[in-house]
């Protein structure tokens, strides 16, 4: 059953070469002796026009010619993922020496199997097309696929495709024209096929295949064939050589199809119905009078019930099915309309289950049911293995970098089921059956089983090391006599390794864990917190001071002990009928911002490299995800559900009512949590919140409402607040002092928001009062556009904000405009004092902190905020704004500039540090009041294949997040080049602070910071995933009396200090 | 209809909201000391921080301020002030001046006569806790310079008391006269 994995990889083959000269009218098509593979074929072979495509009928039936000639349609769903990657990965993004390679071997296998066609997404490129054709004469079909997962309106990726939309049909049918116009010349071209399962996608919720459904999306399916009649229309009217074909779920909806398209060619389906189709080659002769083709279908090789392979049953499968479309095809007495299919598929995918993570582990989760598959179907239980579809099985690379690929049984029974020709005048169904009768699995699968690859797998799919990573690393560094660090050269070496296991004790349960083990950590290192020195202190020793006497930069703790054991990453995943259960520690999940959570209450838990720096337990929990009865239900449970959460629980529940999407979250804070790793992320206190959020769409416009009831523990505690004052104040200060206590409705917040989309423009505004202790999440979703100035979550606000997107061609300008004010506003710092004569004791204020105050302000400080964000993307399917832009943006160039101007005319409540003993501090008081700045400059481009550039510039003015009054006024810019596998990164920063946490917090800063870095890897690297890597670096930097590190004599008599690092390292990575 | 149900409400959620007061300090004198826990004002207990009778639970006396109240005379409101200062910010200065202060209202009558006894009590822990949990503490003078040790006086307090001073301490005569508290 095809997925977003078929986005990137999916195709059909038939074994016949290129058309010879005046073929026999009814003979199929003789397969030719393969040319040398050749990107440039017209020059080895003779000219070929393009190809006539046309569906015979006559009274015996239909059939597939092509230039005359008679094509039974012997498919494959063809691509190429290798282990690791998933649907983001493109074959034809490669270089074309690697390219050739794979098809050599790929196209070699299948054009062997008798395979003759292959369906492939429109994303091949036309000169691939050709090659294949000419090289291996395996013809391809070309399948835009009509926003089945999303579709570029105005150069802006909408993810949900709403075929009533005028806006978006006409994207979708302009589009579509100009593919036409790039392939139907093409050589190789064996049809259009329009779609994959659209009208499961009018229903499914995700990318991830899931029950089929059933007929509750009638409605929005008439927009959806009326969309396709306008489709093959619009192919027919610049295409006459190909015929037109959809690639339906099943035969659902096709009275619709028989309405709304009936110039359509062939009725294409993918089917998964079993050994037998059934009556679906009737149905469609009855109804539509089409011919037939399966443009899925297949079985997995996974045992569901049994938790093992079984490569038997799916050959058994695939030789029922084929037999069946033999005997229903033309002139064969029964339906006569089949005119063949494509297997689903042609090797298995390790991505589909998840998408975007264990894209290294063979998932045997079974992820929907089908009865019709009955050797391993229970009752009640999934039995559908998504990423067992192969039949070949999936290996890891070879010395060539290509991944290799195991043929299964099926592939030979399938070779042995092509050698018949359903045309030749000697075929008649008596030998069809003895044909297919003769073929006996059990019989072909001793190549298969006596494989290195299957016995492989049968001894590691229990447990098995399912990565493995040493890290080399040597540094020498030195100081100035400036500077705390000697003036001597230091040398010192780190010694890391990684390893995990993976358990799959059966279908539907996963664990993995991952561990690590230090040797020696070096001490010498600049920036000196990273995970394995876990002996770090992570703050200068002294509170707002940047360095003491005698504290010496990178003077840490060599870990010691058990210490040098940890375990790094841990998770689990349970399949079952009723729910999901996950567990995590330290790996990262998603906030549930798309599924109603309008405040927030369960953020996103990826933290990129800071969590290891920190040394971070967080995300810890468990998360129940209910289905069937309990669908929408979710309930998550942790330690640390995401970092800086106190232990609690979190509960969901969501359902349509009518046209509206409800749902209810509730949070409770079960304890304080006891550890604070880093000022940029406190526990704060103890809290319960409830929240109820409203969706309403219709047409272009979004209404989301929601209201928070928070806190209600503080309800009475007591609290001081000031107001200015130009008459008599509180200890001459200016300020009139009062004394308040938290009620009922402080604990209250609401907030609106409502979206307009006009395909071209868009729009959004927003209003939220939250009262004082009415605290939520910050915003976790994207809203529109890649904005960085948001609201804050916390309570004690009001807000309003609103933002435009205007897309301008390949280019977006984006406005947005923000003004919040809290309800009470900071406090200032008063002392205290006494009058000994009156007796009388006169409290000092201070500001408030998140450690023990009822609340605070900090991020929901009076401000009036202006953003303007304007972005190049001439290919917008790779959303410019995604957070792994650096290596997923495909387009030559694509830039975006953020400018933010923050006017903050008053101040805020205290931050926060921790000290070097690991206690936890409020400041005494905070940065004055002063508007802020920024401006970011991203850029990415990919002038060839073998090179990406991609880098950053920012220039901004801000404050410190601890109380130093000095406004940084900081410059930086970083910048990357990527060559094949080679990689040179470069960063220089000016008057910045330093690279940590608590550099911000005591205002830290250095005049100069530059570093380098080339490394050299066995392949290229991928965002969140490390890879095998040789490479050398460097870095130095200047100091000042604002930097950590300087000497006391130094500070005394204004020097400037210096200090450098080189090192080289190895990271070796299974 | 709708109006009227707005303002009612509008008079409603206005009418339950009680309005702030405004600070205008408080008189520290007429204190009288009620001793809120078996250990209050002894290290690690923070007790005094949920104390009624305590004017500081809410604030800080500030480093001018807490000397203020110290030299006042003004005892019961002085061993508040240190209690506080002792919850929040552990040390053996405000720890010796608890038990300083105790002795001073044990010895005003600053308490009813029933507490008397326990305050006595307490002024005797609380120079304990000076020598086991504070060994190394000191307090300066007004230059912030000079330091003097507070096991000394917190040892002569408990025998001034009448206590039997625990953990091995002894008083020894250094050779420019003066005594010293030590532990062997």
């Amino acid at each position: 059953m095809s997925s977003l994995t078929l986005v990137t990889c999916l195709a059909v083959t038939l074994s016949q070469a290129p058309a010879p000269a005046e073929p026999a009218a009814d003979a199929p098509v003789a397969p030719a002796a393969p040319a040398a593979p050749s990107l440039q074929p017209t020059a080895a072979v003779a000219p070929v026009a393009t190809q006539a495509v046309r569906v015979h009928r006559d009274e015996r039936g239909f059939k597939l010619q092509v230039d005359g000639r008679d094509f039974p349609i012997r498919g494959m769903n063809w691509g190429y993922t290798p282990i690791g990657e998933n649907y983001r990965y493109s074959l034809w993004n490669q270089t074309d020496d690697f390219i050739r390679a794979v098809l050599a071997r790929e196209m070699t296998l299948l054009r062997d199997m008798g395979v003759n066609a292959i369906r492939q997404f429109d994303d091949i490129p036309p000169q691939w097309v050709e090659y294949i054709y000419r090289n291996y004469g395996i013809y391809t079909v070309v399948n835009p696929l009509m926003g089945r997962y999303g579709t570029n309106v105005n150069g802006v990726m909408v993810p949900n495709t709403d075929y009533s939309n005028p806006v978006h049909r006409k994207a979708l049918l302009t589009d579509l024209a100009q593919r036409v116009e790039r392939y139907h010349n093409t050589p190789g071209v064996l049809m259009w096929m329009l779609g994959n399962e659209n009208n499961y996608g009018l229903h499914w919720t995700g990318y991830e295949i899931q029950a089929l459904p059933g007929q509750e999306d009638a409605a929005r399916a008439e927009h959806l064939y009326s969309l396709m009649g306008e489709a093959v229309r619009t192919i027919k009217a610049r295409d006459t050589h190909h015929p037109v074909s959809i690639a339906n779920g099943d035969a659902q909806y096709v009275d619709l199809i028989a309405r709304h398209a009936p110039e359509l060619d062939i009725f294409g389906a993918n089917v998964y119905r079993g050994a037998s189709a059934r009556d679906l080659f009737d149905v469609v002769l009855q109804k539509l009078n089409k011919p037939v083709m399966f443009t899925e279908f297949g079985a997995d090789a996974y045992d569901a019930k049994a938790g093992r392979e079984d490569h038997l049953a799916q050959a058994e499968y695939l030789r029922k099915q084929w037999e069946e479309i033999y005997s229903q095809s033309y002139g064969h007495g029964r339906a006569q309309n089949a005119l063949g299919g494509f297997v689903f598929q042609w090797v298995d995918g390790w991505w589909k289950m998840g998408q975007e993570s264990n894209l290294s582990v063979h998932d045997a989760t079974a992820s929907w049911p089908n009865a019709g598959y009955p050797s391993d179907y229970v009752e009640g239980q999934n039995n559908m293995n998504e990423e067992w579809f192969g039949i070949s099985t999936l290996g890891p690379e070879d010395e060539a970098g290509i991944a290799r690929v195991q043929p299964r049984t099926a592939y030979y029974v399938l070779q042995a089921a092509f050698r018949l020709d359903p045309y030749a005048a000697t075929t008649t169904s008596d030998t069809i059956r003895q044909h297919f009768a003769a073929i006996r699995p059990t019989e072909m699968s001793r190549g298969y089983e006596s494989s290195m690859a299957l016995a492989r797998t049968e001894e590691l799919s229990a447990v098995r090391v399912s990565n493995l990573r040493l890290v080399m690393d040597s540094s020498m560094s030195r100081g100035s006599i400036a500077t705390t660090r000697p003036n001597l050269d230091t040398v010192d070496h780190t010694e890391s390794i990684f390893f995990d296991l993976a358990m799959q004790p059966t279908s539907g349960v996963y664990g993995r864990a991952s561990f690590n083990i230090v040797g020696n950590v070096a001490q010498n290192r600049l920036n000196n917190l990273f995970y394995e020195n876990r002996g770090t202190q992570p703050t200068p020793t002294t509170a707002g001071a940047p360095t003491g006497p005698g504290t010496v930069p990178g003077a840490v703790g060599q870990p010691l002990g058990l210490e040098r054991f940890a375990l790094y990453q841990a998770e689990f995943k349970l399949d079952r009928e009723d729910f999901n259960l996950e567990g995590f520690y330290r790996v990262g999940h998603t906030h549930w911002g798309e599924e109603g959570d309008f405040f927030n209450l369960y953020r996103e838990a990826h933290y990129g490299p800071n969590i290891d720096i920190y040394h971070g337990n967080a995300p810890f929990g468990v998360v129940f995800s209910g289905k069937k009865a309990l669908d929408g239900f979710k309930v998550a449970v942790g330690p640390e559900l995401y970092w800086g959460a106190n232990p609690s629980i979190v509960a969901k529940y969501r359902k349509g009512v009518g046209p509206v999407m409800l749902t209810l979250v509730h949070q409770e804070d079960l304890a304080r949590g006891a550890v604070q790793q880093t000022a940029s992320v406190i526990r704060e206190r103890v809290a319960r919140r409830t929240a109820l959020g409203l969706e309403w769409n219709r047409g272009p416009m979004g209404l989301e409402l929601g209201g928070i009831f928070a806190a209600p523990q503080r309800i009475g505690e007591e609290f001081i607040w000031t107001r200015p004052t130009n008459g008599a104040s509180y200890l001459g200060s200016g300020y009139e002092v009062l004394r308040d206590k938290v009620q009922l409705l402080d604990t209250l917040g609401a907030k609106a928001r409502l979206t307009y989309d006009l395909g071209m423009v868009r729009m959004f505004a927003q209003a939220s009062f939250r009262g004082l202790v009415a605290d939520a999440g910050p915003e976790q979703r994207t809203v529109l556009t890649g904005w960085s100035l948001r609201e804050s979550g916390r309570g004690n606000h009001y807000a309003g904000q609103a933002g435009l997107s205007v897309q301008l061609g390949t280019l977006q300008v984006a406005p947005n405009v923000l003004y919040q004010k809290p309800l009470i506003g900071p406090n200032p710092t008063i002392a205290d004092a006494f009058d000994a004569e009156t007796g009388r004791y006169y409290p000092g204020v201070r500001p408030r902190s998140v450690l023990s105050d009822t609340f605070s302000v900090l991020d929901n400080r009076e401000t009036l905020g202006a953003e303007l964000l304007i972005t190049f993307d001439p290919t917008p399917g790779t959303w410019f704004w995604s957070w792994d832009r650096d290596m997923r943006e495909d387009a030559p160039f694509a830039a975006g500039l953020d400018l933010v101007y923050r006017h903050q005319p008053t101040s805020r409540d205290a931050g926060i540090a921790i000290l070097a003993n690991g206690s936890t501090i409020a400041f005494g008081k905070a940065p004055p009041a002063s508007d802020e700045w920024e401006a970011t400059l991203r850029m990415v481009g990919n002038p060839t294949k073998r090179l990406k550039l991609y880098g950053t510039a920012m220039v901004g003015s801000n404050q410190s997040s601890g109380e130093d009054a000095r406004q940084v006024l900081r410059y930086g810019v970083d910048g990357s080049v990527l060559l094949d596998t080679l990689m040179l990164t470069a960063q220089l920063r000016m008057n910045d602070w330093g690279p940590y946490d608590y550099h911000r917090v005591f205002n830290l800063t250095y005049p100069l910071q530059a570093g380098g870095d080339l490394s050299y890897g066995l392949k290229r690297p991928v965002l969140g995933a490390v890879t095998t890597r040789f490479g050398l670096r460097g870095m130095v930097r200047m100091l000042d009396q604002y930097s950590e590190g300087l000497s006391t004599a130094a500070l005394a008599e204004g020097l400037m200090g210096r200090e450098y690092e080189v090192g080289a390292y190895a990271i070796l990575s299974l | 209809m709708k109006t009227w149900l707005v303002l009612a409400a509008a008079v409603g959620i206005s009418g339950c909201y009680d309005p702030a007061s405004f600070v205008y300090g408080e008189s520290l004198e007429d204190l009288t000391l009620q001793l809120h826990s078996s250990n209050v004002g002894i290290h690690p207990d923070n007790s005094v921080l949920t104390d009624p009778n305590n004017p500081f639970a809410h604030t800080t006396p500030g480093v001018e301020t807490k000397w203020k109240i110290q030299s006042s005379g003004a005892h019961v409101a002085a061993f508040y002030s240190w209690a506080t200062l002792l919850a929040r910010e552990p040390g053996g200065e405000a720890q010796f001046y608890v038990g300083n202060t105790l002795l001073a209202v044990y010895q005003s009558g600053a308490a009813s006569q029933e507490e008397l006894p326990k305050v006595k009590a307490q002024a005797i822990r609380a120079y304990q806790s000076v020598l086991d949990n504070f060994p190394d503490s000191v307090t300066y003078d007004a230059t912030g310079t000079i330091a003097y040790d507070l096991v000394t006086p917190a040892y002569k307090g408990i025998v001034e008391m009448g206590g039997t001073v625990q953990g091995g301490w002894t008083l020894v005569k250094l050779t420019n006269g003066q005594d010293r508290a030590v532990k062997p």
